[in-house]
């Protein structure tokens, strides 16, 4: 009889423990539910417009199509055999580099040096922002053709300018010398997107406590060692920001170099993206363009993730 | 008092967005010549309309033109509406395969830049019909010309209906030429190269090329290519087993780089785009521009006709004359999603008949030899599309970007922008386009034509 009672009482207690953990994992469901319904018009956006394309490019990267026909033959990794063999291709990597460097070095620090000068104005703050800002609103289209109309070797004001003050043998075809050409595309690029990073500059720079640079005061610190010491770590996660932007922006610039050389002359400016445009489109190998694509976009993500770790390390020290 | 229903303002904001994307999703819409959308009219079939999509006109001269030539089509073809819609009709903007795709407002006829390596990608993908059941029922090979016919006629099936031929050859502006004391167009070699001397000693630069846009570096390379190395050369090279680093057509290369090197073309037209090097030439900044006869137009329309002349860069071989080059510059194609293949082979038949050459050659600013055979004894109104008929009356050269293969035109672009920038040399330069032959061959591409 004691063992019925001490058996039935265990079976109460296994039972209201089984109904408990029940009742935790339907809320937990419930809750998983929930935030489920919430996320799921995003989630489904997201797949239907970003992941589905991207998916469906690399998928077309193992196949070889002309993008109009109606079949496609399954050729394994062959276009990316043949991407590591094509020097053009190689070449517009190379490039990509170069522009991604010269925009480093043309971008970071230039917009920030006129970020702090624009902020340190004491009258026509608005004017300057405003007019600095400017070539950020123009298109692409537009910017291109101006520069190209700059660049010009015989009518451009560059090359008139340099004719004017007697110094002739400066004048160069500026975008079609191989020396010059892409600096003289990533000159016109800088022009085109510094406005933008210097915004994010000086978003950034009205975040510094004032009251650093007055104890800077204080302590005797010139402006290069304020500049140095405060401005600089202070603006960190804005020129993580900034960095990461104009990698981006450096590794996928299409608009500016189709419409001022093509990648011309004889692939001196070819990137990445006008080797894939030419593939997909003029040449009809679309999914030979795709890798390329492919290739480009892994590069893009394995720097962006590399850099966001290495960020978050250098700031955890 | 009532407050105010954001759910009704939501409700209405929705429907307002389903109409404006409704709206906005649909296909551009058809205009008349007149600028006015075509009305069905009441008791009016479906068959009675025919719908053309043709390139974007270049200019107010020729949208003029294909009024008039739609009148007369109108006028020989009772009762059948025509509605002309313009547009991207190239394949490398993948315009025209998207179109086709889509399977939305599909013309019955498509006019588009000819080529077999462009017409291969549609009937690839079956996006156009074979029209060899046409091609007997309505005798088009007899009526057009043998050397259109027998250049898209290689295959097994035939795709298209050719519209015109290309002549490119030498513009030059008379005024310049005046200037150097040079009082008619060179006819040989030599007078060829004292011409060049003579425009050099003027300071105005002789030749003006758009070499960035690949497509103008390849005419004028096309033309001395036929001139130097001769039109059966060229023709091996396309249809036979030539290589493009033949010491003769590195000969030619050398020669471009020649005249880079001498000043007759400027070493800046690297960088210079095809319509800033038509402007240079039309407004006197440059003696000769090599083009097709569709500058004729705009000849035209700037009123130089009388300043402005055509002629074919003599042959530099013995005894032999060149042609301006070219081969089928537009050809029409019918849609496999078609509605009407009956009103498209209507149009076909009158674009191969005498009407028709009859209505264009009268223009004096026509700009295109036509296709047909009734054409070849007719003579066009305009003094320059005269002189391009008379050089192509046994047909033309070849104007290698039509016929090469996507690997080859492609390193045939660039590496001739190479040579005129001083980039490479004529060797390098014929090698690296020798190079994408080769790739373009691995592929299967392959030129067929009748002989």
């Amino acid at each position: 009889m004691v063992m019925d009672i001490a058996t039935s009482t265990e079976d109460t207690v296994s039972q209201q423990a089984k109904e408990n953990m029940k009742s935790k994992r339907r809320k937990v469901i419930k809750r998983y539910v929930t935030a489920l319904s919430f996320l799921a018009p995003a989630l489904i956006l997201y797949f239907i417009f970003m992941l589905y394309p991207m998916i469906d490019a690399v998928r077309y990267s193992f196949f070889d199509w002309n993008g109009a026909s109606t079949s496609m033959n399954f050729i394994g990794v062959d276009n990316y055999t043949a991407l590591a063999k094509d020097d053009i291709f190689l070449r517009s990597l190379g490039h990509n580099l170069l522009w991604v460097v010269l925009s480093l070095i043309m971008m970071v620090i230039p917009t920030l040096i006129l970020a702090v000068l624009i902020a340190n104005v004491k009258k026509g703050r608005t004017f300057f922002r405003a007019g600095f800002y400017l070539p950020s609103v123009l298109s692409l289209a537009v910017i291109g053709v101006l520069w190209a109309k700059i660049y010009d070797p015989i009518m451009g004001p560059i090359n008139a300018f340099l004719k004017s003050i007697g110094l002739e043998s400066l004048a160069q075809n500026w975008l079609g010398e191989p020396l010059f050409v892409i600096p003289a595309l990533v000159l016109a690029s800088t022009w085109a997107f510094y406005g933008l990073y210097m915004i994010l500059y000086l978003a950034g720079l009205q975040n510094i406590s004032r009251e650093l640079y007055e104890a800077a005061d204080i302590d005797g610190a010139g402006p290069i060692s304020k500049f140095w010491n405060i401005t600089i770590p202070s603006l960190r996660n804005t020129m993580n920001l900034v960095i990461s932007m104009v990698v981006i922006h450096a590794l996928k610039g299409f608009a500016l170099i189709w419409i001022m050389t093509q990648g011309g002359p004889f692939y001196m400016s070819e990137v990445v993206s006008t080797f894939v445009y030419k593939a997909a489109f003029s040449m009809n190998k679309v999914s030979y363009g795709t890798a390329a694509s492919v290739v480009l976009g892994v590069i893009i993500i394995v720097f962006t993730v590399g850099f966001n770790i290495y960020r978050d390390r250098s700031e955890a020290k | 008092m009532k407050s105010f229903n954001w759910k009704n303002v939501g409700v209405l904001l929705f429907v307002l967005m389903l109409a404006l994307t409704s709206v906005g999703c649909q296909s551009p819409s058809a205009v008349n010549e007149d600028g006015k959308k075509p009305g069905k009219k009441e008791n009016e079939s479906t068959e009675d309309v025919l719908n053309l999509l043709i390139p974007n006109y270049y200019n107010d001269v020729e949208k003029r033109q294909w009024v008039e030539v739609v009148d007369k089509f109108k006028e020989l073809n009772e009762g059948i509406e025509v509605v002309v819609e313009t547009g991207d009709v190239q394949v490398e903007s993948g315009s025209l395969p998207t179109l086709l795709q889509s399977g939305v407002n599909i013309p019955d006829a498509i006019l588009m830049n000819a080529g077999p390596g462009r017409v291969a990608i549609l009937s690839e993908a079956e996006l156009i019909r074979p029209i060899n059941d046409l091609y007997v029922e309505h005798k088009w090979a007899e009526k057009l010309r043998p050397y259109a016919y027998n250049l898209i006629s290689g295959e097994e099936n035939i795709y298209e209906v050719p519209h015109m031929i290309d002549a490119i050859g030498f513009f030059y502006n008379k005024n310049v030429f005046d200037m150097g004391g040079i009082d008619k167009a060179p006819e040989t070699k030599e007078e060829f190269e004292t011409t060049l001397e003579k425009l050099k000693e003027t300071g105005v630069p002789p030749i003006t090329v758009g070499a960035r846009n690949g497509y103008a570096v390849g005419w004028i390379f096309g033309v001395m290519m036929e001139a130097v190395a001769g039109k059966d050369k060229v023709e091996n090279l396309f249809y036979g087993d030539g290589k493009w680093n033949d010491p003769e057509f590195v000969e030619v290369g050398e020669m471009l780089v020649d005249w880079v090197d001498k000043g007759y073309i400027a070493k800046e037209s690297v960088t210079q785009a095809q319509p800033d090097s038509k402007f240079r030439f039309l407004s006197g900044k440059a003696a000769m521009e090599v083009e097709g006869s569709y500058l004729i137009t705009e000849i035209s329309e700037q009123g130089l006709e009388e300043n402005v002349h055509f002629f074919m860069m003599p042959s530099f071989i013995e005894g032999k004359t060149a042609s301006p080059t070219g081969g089928i510059g537009q050809t029409w194609v019918i849609p496999t999603k078609a509605e009407d293949d009956e009103l498209a082979a209507k149009w076909f038949d009158f674009i191969v008949s005498e009407e028709f050459s009859e209505t264009v050659l009268n223009f004096p600013d026509y700009n295109f030899i036509p296709a047909s055979q009734a054409s070849v004894d007719m003579e066009p109104a305009g003094e320059a599309l005269k002189t391009a008929m008379n050089f192509a009356k046994e047909g033309t050269g070849y104007n290698p970007s039509v016929f090469m293969g996507v690997d080859a035109k492609e390193a045939y672009f660039q590496n001739l922008q190479g040579l005129i920038g001083g980039l490479i040399t004529a060797e390098e330069a014929l090698d690296g386009i020798e190079k994408g032959a080769e790739k373009d061959r691995a592929n299967g591409f392959q030129l067929k034509k009748q002989n």
